[in-house]
């Protein structure tokens, strides 16, 4: 657009939405910068998706101040809809067109596009771009989702779980193409349900948990707000375990963990009690708190 | 691009689609060709008295006495009309409503309008097709002659065309979701089919007159008319036409008010 404003990309202020008598959204405040890849974080039904169905303006907020690239959402109209790029979750693509073909469709749509070809490189999808929509894989539709938003070449993308239903490869290459959006300068407003995607993905994170923002940051600030460190490993047979810090639910079947402040005197009394016993701790595993585990604990989600 | 072409562009992705999709030509074109083969048969080289009845020393009272396939052909035609632009469209609108294609739409800056007129546009072409063939058919196999009337023939099936499928996309509002769809479009549709006299000439006051409040009765007397199995001057019968407009106008006010673009939350 050529203009470059100071201003937020997005700002979001003591915003309200109720559906009858369940409170979605309960007084939430962030704001988005230009060029910031910002990441909702919280459960299922916390109200991540109505936020930002609220901010991609499908829909009417019941009170507070919403901005998006200056105006609001809700009344946008076109012009706003010519500026953004959305990945929603579960919408369909016309089944019987072949991938090219919607995209090209698409296209038609925007005053200043990128190329069909580009795009359809760029998500990965070149070899199925003869393909019908039917017939792509779960992944692959979700690809399309992605290069559907972003054949308008939008100053804004809002990705509502873009990597739902990717393979470890896949996911991979969706987080080189945010990256690679936000090289190009792209805002970008994500949600997601891994924290892998949150720590690699975004600058900042806002964690919503009931409707209610529970903590914005940087993903290593909030990381750093558990300063213990977690010891864990697989539980010996036939004898009990010193506790050396405080026992916290472990990821697997037959793994203990616990975490301490103090990783030096607990490590060095576990491995000294299992010196003189004659064990080997299988598996043994000493690491920081991960952006999960905090996540966890602020949604009380366990 | 301007909008006349993206609406075009609308108009072939849906043509494509439509095309592609077997089941949704089947649907389209299927039912009405395969009475026409069925009925035209059967019937071959009877006679039907269109508006009247036979009396009992087999006069046509009321109406004017033509061979049944000239009447059958027409009738058939205006259900390949109702099909295309109704039945598909409105079954196709509500899977894509409950699939949130509309929704997706709905997220980029393609009008509604342009939405609209691609589903329209592409349902007309249909039609078009759907009578042509049935035409062309009946000719053939049941030396049915060409319409009598091919403007007014036209006029009366883009018409109709365009009502029928803003009556559709009315309908959408009261269905709740694409499992129920092909139920509403079936029970609105068939029974008036029947009691309009689309198979056999009939007389019955009570299902005559209730036929006559809905616009399958009024389409299928303009097609008769334009095909020149009824007589008329030129093919023409305003009253015909009026009352699709009226329905169309109905279809319109209900479609502004009351089209979701997304399928109701639970």
């Amino acid at each position: 657009m050529g203009v470059t404003t100071q201003t937020a990309a997005i700002v979001v202020e003591e915003l309200r939405k109720s559906y009858g008598s369940l409170h979605a959204v309960r007084g939430v405040s962030f704001s988005v910068e230009p060029g910031e890849v910002f990441g909702l974080l919280g459960p299922n039904g916390a109200g991540k998706t109505t936020i930002v169905e609220i901010l991609e303006g499908y829909r009417h907020r019941d009170s507070g101040r919403v901005e998006v690239l200056g105006g609001d959402p809700a009344t946008g109209g076109r012009g706003f809809r010519r500026r953004v790029g959305m990945v929603l979750q579960e919408c369909a693509v016309e089944p019987y067109l072949t991938v090219r073909e919607v995209v090209d469709l698409h296209r038609g749509y925007y005053p200043k596009p990128l190329a069909t070809d580009d795009v359809i490189e760029l998500v990965g999808l070149e070899e199925k771009s003869g393909v019908r929509v039917k017939k792509l894989s779960g992944g692959q539709q979700r690809r399309l989702d992605l290069a559907l938003a972003l054949i308008g070449d939008p100053e804004l993308l809002f990705l509502d779980e873009p990597t739902t239903g990717f393979d470890p490869s896949a996911r991979r290459n969706a987080w080189e193409i945010v990256r690679g959006m936000r090289k190009l300068g792209k805002t970008i407003l994500l949600t997601t349900h891994y924290m892998d995607e949150a720590q690699n993905l975004t600058d900042r994170v806002c964690v919503v948990s009931a409707g209610e923002v529970v903590r914005i940051g940087t993903p290593s600030s909030l990381r750093a707000e558990r300063a213990e460190t977690r010891i864990q490993f697989v539980r010996p047979d036939a004898v009990a375990v010193p506790k050396v810090g405080e026992v916290v639910p472990g990821g697997e079947d037959g793994l203990i963990a616990m975490i301490t402040d103090t990783p030096t005197k607990a490590l060095h009394e576990l491995t000294e009690w299992a010196v003189a016993h004659g064990l080997e701790l299988q598996r043994l595993e000493v690491s920081q708190p991960s952006l999960e585990d905090v996540y966890l604990e602020l949604t009380g989600d366990e | 691009m301007s909008d006349l072409a993206v609406s075009l562009r609308q108009v072939r992705a849906e043509q494509r689609g439509f095309w592609r999709n077997r089941v949704a030509a089947l649907f389209g074109f299927g039912f009405p060709i395969m009475f026409l083969l069925i009925f035209g048969t059967i019937f071959k080289g009877q006679s039907t008295c269109v508006d009247g009845t036979f009396s009992a020393r087999g006069q046509c009272v009321g109406g004017a006495e033509v061979p049944y396939n000239n009447f059958f052909v027409p009738a058939m035609a205006a259900w390949g009309v109702l099909t295309t632009c109704f039945s598909n469209l409105t079954i196709s609108v509500v899977n894509r409503r409950d699939n949130g294609l509309l929704k997706r739409l709905r997220g980029t800056p393609l009008p509604s309008a342009a939405f609209v007129a691609g589903i329209l546009g592409s349902a007309l072409i249909s039609a078009v097709i759907v009578v042509a063939l049935t035409a062309v058919v009946g000719h053939l196999l049941y030396q049915a002659p060409w319409p009598a009337h091919p403007l007014p023939a036209l006029v009366t099936v883009l018409l109709a065309g365009v009502v029928f499928c803003v009556i559709g996309l009315a309908i959408t509002a009261v269905i709740p979701n694409a499992d129920a769809a092909p139920a509403v479009v079936n029970f609105t549709s068939l029974p008036i089919l029947f009691i309009s006299g689309f198979f056999f000439n009939f007389n019955n006051a009570v299902f005559g007159d209730i036929a006559k409040v809905f616009p399958i009765y009024w389409f299928k007397e303009s097609m008769l008319t334009a095909f020149g199995a009824k007589p008329s001057s030129g093919g023409w019968n305003g009253e015909d036409l009026l009352v699709l407009l009226i329905w169309g106008v109905l279809g319109l006010a209900v479609t502004l008010r009351f089209f979701r673009w997304e399928s109701r939350r639970v």
